[in-house]
């Protein structure tokens, strides 16, 4: 499973990374068509703004899982570390449902849509594409804190992102590698 | 139980429990739609996307590469250099660098997060090196970006001006002194707070060694040139611009400095993806809580308390001002302006508020939100960025803020500030 | 209330905010307050295309805005946009309140989750540029914002220039800043946007009408008893003509306060008009005829159209 885990993330890195340097070449393509020879894309702000969506989207799998995700860790630092495992445990698999039922309800807001055949306005794009985003970003946040939760269920592995860890150090490393 | 009831007890105990903050804004708000509306779940992921397709939102991720690309590529280490061999004698260099350079790059990205990140890169690793301490430096990285929302372009004033009826023009133009008093103010206690620490000494240089460090920061320090040139000559616009810096960043640091590889270019690319992801999902969760928020008529009621306060518009423009802090500390700005702008602006109307003068206050009083706790963009931007505590960053950034509200009060009760510079184009 | 009822709209001090306002004080008069309404203007529920979504998932209940916002939904919406077809507005409002083209109309969205409930225009179609268009070949190499379905791109194409597509929150400062030399939309718009500080020419050439609708959200109507159902529909086509009214004033009047702070309206030379709304006829009927259900909307709009001339 930690294998699986991590042959995902660098899948889905890689798959985001391409949709977002997708975005800023389109970008600037766009610019130069314009101004330079009066020929913009007409779709591209629409794709430009659906491709970064999608890299978004993509990352949920690794921030769930590597618990990167924005949080106020406030009453953590303050438990003994037995309890600190405990809620952990019991925020992830908080976590579990609320992805679970998101994830739901985007598949049937993305089942609605596909049934209708609607188009996006711009690059008349099925908008599965543009609704489907959402649902890969919770399919892939459920996969994603399952195998948290049965990463941290298992007592002889160390509590993941206990500290932060020095970052000036790192900073300097990659300002200074030169 | 009731809406206002889940919407306030449910966020601060989620976020106490170490919740991912996305998730604590869609379980708040999925608590009250289950619970007390009529509306059916499949809202939550519907207006999630809405949170993100949104063109201008995309100066985010663009200025964050940008600004990756420029920390890696030698780029912002020529600029940092060349500033510092040019003033590096005078007392608190690498702070005021820091205040001007924020100011600068917030004026062309429009983006208060955004300056955070392309800054934070650049001029953290000086700041530390300079012996400036670990919170002095984050609370100042941290609202120094603020001002982006001031300063012309601002999207804050762009929504304002299409919800308000008030021109976009006399807007940006009034939010140039009160940006940069907001810098002053900064400005003047980094003097205060430099004469406390003991900044190391910068080494002197000769003159030769001087012009060269100029010469060869030249096409760093362009950077800039070409963002401001590219939007004001009209060759993209300021969203498409965050795009190019990033393009001409790659120009830069690959083939003129060759000083990345294309190995390390994907890298960053993968790493402001990530970046981005953590940021933009937070957007969009808070999309989510904002429709919840706005429906449930919270809002409304409050504003019509504050505007039952007092006949007068000094009181009344306190208390606005005091409703605004605290919705900044719980909202992002975009969301808060396009809620709040329709029920304000009648009541500033009623008050005989100058419209334009009250869309400065509403900006600065919403950049300020940017970084205040809990809720705050530029706070998560930092965090995600330096991966300190959340608590750390906080604790730093309490003189900045203490200082920058009374420079918002200022701004408030001297319209002269604002209109002064609307005058000039009406 | 036994039901409530949420009006959104993108806009503020405009038409479409004028529409909300109106149509939810009939339906709580008319209803003796069994529906409770509320009122989202300034787009306070999300951007056009979600509060179309809005409508469709039932987390919305009544909603108006732009046919051109419509086009994902359904082509056949962008019909009310067509150019060169109505002599003027009134002509445009006789055509849509013809009983058998409304009904054609209003019922597109029913199998799509959309009641459809009535029509109106938000204007004619107009110019504000940073040049003077006083004829059509000063509109040639020019860079236009322009709403970005086929038909509008062609249009604008036929005038020799370029049609840029630019977000709604940059059009103001790509105007200002050259990114784009002008944009078409109506003359109600341009003064609400303030665009006389920015650029000071108009050019009416009223190729055409910014079609607006008002919808209701079908899953939310479903659960309406009948007669609640009957009073929308009566209230709401009560409520059309009174808006076409509006808007017109509006229009005069935003025309009138152009010029008055020292902005010019331009009009295309008549022949070079006809020629131009000719060429943009026959290209919008042309994309239209590739398909088989838009085409036979506009064979039946074309028949209303000269019935009622
Ligand atoms: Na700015
Ligand atoms: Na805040």
């Amino acid at each position: 499973m930690e294998k699986l885990s991590r042959g995902l993330i660098t899948l889905l890195n890689a798959a985001a990374g391409l949709l977002f340097a997708a975005a800023i070449a389109i970008n600037f393509v766009n610019v130069v068509g314009r101004y330079v020879f009066h020929a913009p894309l007409f779709w591209a702000e629409e794709v430009t703004t659906l491709l970064v969506i999608w890299s978004v989207c993509l990352m949920s799998y690794r921030l769930t899982a590597n618990g990167e995700h924005l949080v106020t860790d406030i009453l953590r630092p303050f438990l003994p570390a037995s309890l600190q495992r405990a809620l952990l445990l019991a925020v992830t698999a908080f976590g579990v449902a609320a992805t679970g039922f998101v994830a739901y309800y985007a598949y049937v807001v993305v089942a609605l849509v596909a049934r209708l055949q609607q188009l996006t306005t711009v690059a008349e794009l099925p908008k599965e594409v543009a609704n489907g985003s959402i649902l890969a970003c919770f399919a892939l946040a459920l996969a994603g804190s399952l195998v948290r939760l049965l990463q941290m269920a298992d007592t002889r592995r160390p509590l993941p992102g206990a500290e932060p860890a020095e970052v000036d150090d790192a900073i300097l490393a990659t300002e200074g590698a030169k | 139980m009731s809406i206002p009831l889940v919407l306030s007890i449910l966020p601060p105990v989620l976020l106490i429990a170490g919740l991912p903050i996305y998730l604590v804004l869609l379980v708040s708000a999925g608590a009250a739609i289950l619970g007390f509306m009529s509306v059916p779940p499949t809202l939550i992921p519907q207006i999630m996307f809405g949170g993100l397709d949104k063109f201008a939102l995309l100066s985010v991720p663009f200025f964050i590469f940008a600004g990756e690309i420029m920390a890696r590529g030698g780029v912002s280490r020529r600029i940092v250099a060349c500033i510092l061999s040019l003033c590096g004698r005078f007392k608190a260099a690498r702070p005021i660098t820091t205040i001007a350079a924020s100011e600068f790059f917030g004026a062309v990205s429009g983006s208060s997060p955004a300056t955070v990140a392309a800054m934070g890169k650049l001029m953290y690793p000086s700041l530390r090196e300079g012996g400036y301490g670990e919170k002095f430096s984050l609370g100042l990285l941290t609202s120094a970006g603020g001002i982006a929302s001031v300063m012309p372009p601002s999207i804050l004033m762009i929504l304002y001006a299409a919800s308000a009826e008030q021109s976009v023009t006399e807007l940006f133009a009034a939010g140039v002194i009160p940006a940069l008093l907001l810098g002053f103010a900064t400005l003047v206690y980094i003097l205060w707070h430099a004469r406390k620490v003991k900044p190391v000494p910068e080494a002197r240089r000769s003159a030769v060694e001087t012009v060269a460090l100029v010469l060869g920061a030249l096409p760093a320090l362009g950077t800039p040139l070409v963002i401001l040139g590219g939007i004001y000559s009209g060759v993209f616009s300021p969203t498409e611009s965050a795009g190019i810096a990033g393009v001409y960043g790659i120009l830069v640091a690959r083939f003129l400095y060759r000083e990345i590889s294309w190995c390390e270019i994907w890298e960053v690319v993968v790493s402001s993806a990530r970046l981005t992801a953590q940021i933009l999902l937070v957007v969009a969760a808070s999309g989510v809580f904002s429709w919840v928020l706005t429906t449930s008529g919270i809002p409304q009621a409050l504003v019509q308390s504050v505007g039952g306060l007092a006949d007068s518009p000094w009181v009344v423009l306190i208390a606005i001002n005091l409703f605004l802090l605290v919705v900044g500390c719980l909202i992002d700005p975009v969301s808060a302006i396009v809620l709040l702008t329709p029920m304000l602006v009648p009541l500033a109307s009623h008050l005989g508020i100058d419209l334009v003068h009250f869309g400065v206050i509403m900006a600065v009083n919403l950049s300020i939100g940017m970084f205040t706790p809990p809720f705050g963009l530029n706070i998560f931007t930092s965090h995600a960025l330096f991966n300190v505590k959340i608590s750390t960053i906080c604790a730093g950034l309490v003189p900045f803020i203490v200082l920058q509200v009374i420079t918002l009060f200022v701004i408030s009760f001297i319209p002269w500030l604002s209109l002064v510079g609307a005058q000039f184009v009406r | 209330a036994d039901f409530t009822m949420k009006l959104a709209t993108a806009t503020v001090n405009d038409v479409q905010t004028e529409a909300i306002k109106r149509f939810a004080k009939r339906v709580e008069t008319r209803s003796n307050g069994r529906i409770k309404t509320e009122l989202y203007p300034a787009a306070q529920l999300g951007s056009n295309t979600r509060m179309i979504e809005g409508l469709q998932l039932g987390s919305i209940e009544f909603y108006t805005g732009p046919a051109a916002y419509l086009v994902g939904v359904d082509a056949r919406y962008q019909i009310m946009d067509m150019p060169g077809v109505f002599t003027d507005a009134r002509h445009a409002q006789r055509t849509f309140s013809d009983p058998e083209f409304r009904k054609a109309l209003l019922d597109i969205g029913t199998s799509k989750g959309l009641v459809g409930l009535g029509t109106y225009i938000y204007g004619n179609t107009a110019f504000a540029t940073r040049f003077e268009g006083a004829k059509v070949a000063d509109f040639k190499g020019r860079k236009l914002r322009v709403l970005a379905s086929r038909v509008e791109r062609k249009g604008v194409e036929l005038m020799g220039a370029t049609a840029v597509p630019v977000d709604f929150s940059e059009v103001v400062t790509a105007l200002q800043q050259g990114t784009i030399d002008g944009l078409k939309s109506s003359p109600p718009a341009f003064t609400s946007l303030k665009l006389i500080n920015i650029v000071k020419n108009v050019t009416a050439t009223e190729d055409g009408v910014m079609g607006e609708l008002m919808l209701a959200s079908k899953q939310w109507w479903d659960t309406l008893p009948a007669d609640l159902q009957k009073m929308l529909r009566e209230e709401a086509a009560a409520l059309e003509p009174e808006l076409y009214d509006f808007v017109l004033d509006d229009q005069a009047k935003a025309y009138k306060l152009w010029e008055e702070q020292g902005g010019k309206v331009f009009h295309l030379p008549a022949q070079e008009r006809a020629a131009l709304l000719k060429d943009m006829r026959e290209a919008a009927s042309a994309m239209l005829r590739e398909n088989k259900a838009t085409g036979e909307m506009l064979d039946l709009t074309l028949r209303v159209a000269e019935r009622v001339k």
